[in-house]
């Protein structure tokens, strides 16, 4: 078992001052995840009448992108290609200060402690990120004669959980990395192919109308990305812009 | 030119602008060290003042220079309008700050070694430029060069600003062609073969002129 103290932003709503709060933490497990961990901290501060901590979860499984939060300055924490929720203490020692704070970004205001507003992925999602033809089910799939190339590219693309660590990572919160997935795996597979144009000039359009900042190809994105999204996606898609744009 | 100023408005618009603008003023580079070079040559000058001639009188130079004042003006406006956009869209930064795990000195400081190469372009501008354009009497263009670049005062600020440069086009050459959209797997090593003889050749052969009339005794 190990003893820790954790500095968490505690922020009650989006239009309030935050502030630090610190929190010594007795008994913790290496076994425990980190979300876990968060969680027996939370059951004391209910007991104990405090306000617990917000923050998001759902699968807990490293595949829905819901968990976020900034561990000792990193998205999801010291170890890369994992979410926070499959993060465990064995990654920390005895004694450690732990510094969470909430994702940093103007598209990502706060709402809430570590929890913030990723609606503005949705809202590019919304602008392109979907295929009009009629897909079927596996077996029309399979019957599609796809490169195997283009069919590996496609799927590490669609490996993108949308979680916004790519922002969250970036000095100019940019959300090209998130972008350039999404579009690269539409652009790759001839499901994608109806829209492939417009989609690329109004996510764009949408990304740039959320207050996201402009790719400087620093790499933290690449570095922090738990799914292991590459830069090469970001080429694709200002090659993409550039081809629909000209044509 | 609806669909094209609109392009130019985007994120990516605007950093294609500084991209290509970049590439443009890195062709001028070559062509500026290739007459500055000849300063080497013993002949007392008589090339390089027929190339600065050259370029003094002859007019498709001068539209050329005009295209050229315009890349750089466009550089470094679009440059600082895509700084500014990136600041505001960061308002809040983290208290802890691990060391960048990928991210390069460079191209977090872009801005800031640009404006150390605007600085430069200003003073030298003002020495040499300004002088043999529109000095009175006009000074002789070789005499003059070679008056700057025995200055010692002279040769460290342009050591130190080639180093700004030199710094700038390490990251600006690669970061040019991955906005471009070809820094992929197929090209990445050509580009960065290029660009590593580009950022340390260039600035090199620029700061090796005074290097050599001010410390080394050059005649």
């Amino acid at each position: 078992m190990m003893n820790i103290t954790l500095k968490v932003w505690r922020q009650k709503s989006c239009n309030s001052q935050g502030a630090f709060a610190t929190y010594g933490v007795e008994g913790v497990s290496p076994d425990m995840s980190f979300l876990e961990m968060l969680d027996m901290l939370n059951e004391r501060l209910i007991k104990k009448g405090e306000e617990p901590i917000a923050f998001d979860h759902d699968c807990r499984e490293g595949i829905c992108g819901t968990c976020s939060m900034v561990i000792n300055g990193r998205p999801h924490g010291p170890i890369k290609g994992v979410t926070t929720c499959q993060l465990h203490m064995r990654s920390f020692s005895e004694g450690d200060t732990i510094v969470i704070e909430p994702f940093r970004a103007k598209a990502f205001p706060v709402i809430k402690d570590l929890v913030v507003d990723r609606s503005s992925f949705e809202r590019i999602m919304v602008a392109g990120g979907y295929v009009s033809v009629r897909t079927g089910n596996a077996q029309d799939a399979n019957a599609l004669p796809i490169g195997k190339h283009e069919a590996d590219e496609a799927f590490n693309a669609a490996a993108c959980i949308g979680c916004g660590a790519c922002v969250a990572s970036c000095k100019n919160s940019s959300a090209m990395l998130f972008v350039g997935a999404k579009v690269s795996q539409y652009a790759l597979l001839p499901q994608g192919q109806p829209e492939r144009k417009q989609r690329v000039l109004n996510m764009v359009a949408a990304m740039d109308l959320e207050g996201f900042g402009n790719c400087s190809n620093t790499g933290a994105c690449e570095a922090t990305c738990p799914k292991g999204i590459d830069l090469p996606h970001i080429a694709r898609l200002n090659r993409e812009y550039i081809a629909a744009t000209l044509s | 030119m609806g669909w094209f100023m609109k392009a130019l408005s985007t994120s990516i618009g605007k950093k294609l602008l500084v991209g290509l603008t970049g590439m443009f003023l890195c062709i001028f580079l070559v062509v500026h060290l290739y007459i500055n070079l000849h300063l080497f040559k013993a002949d007392g000058g008589e090339t390089f003042t027929a190339m600065a001639e050259f370029m003094a009188n002859t007019w498709a130079v001068k539209v050329m220079e005009i295209g050229l004042f315009l890349g750089i003006l466009l550089h470094i406006i679009y440059g600082i309008l895509v700084t500014f956009q990136n600041w505001s869209a960061k308002p809040v930064g983290y208290t802890t700050s691990p060391k960048p795990v990928s991210s390069k000195f460079e191209s977090r400081n872009m801005i800031w070694l640009g404006l150390i190469v605007l600085v430069f372009l200003v003073i030298h501008l003002q020495g040499i430029y300004y002088q043999v354009k529109f000095g009175t009497p006009k000074p002789d263009t070789y005499e003059l060069t070679l008056s700057v670049m025995r200055d010692p005062t002279w040769a460290v600020i342009y050591i130190i600003a080639m180093y700004a440069l030199a710094i700038h086009l390490k990251h600006g050459f690669q970061s040019a062609f991955q906005t471009f959209g070809l820094n992929t797997p197929k090209y990445k090593g050509l580009v960065d073969l290029v660009a590593y003889v580009f950022w340390i050749g260039i600035p090199l052969a620029f700061a090796s002129i005074p290097v050599y009339f001010a410390f080394l005794g050059g005649k």
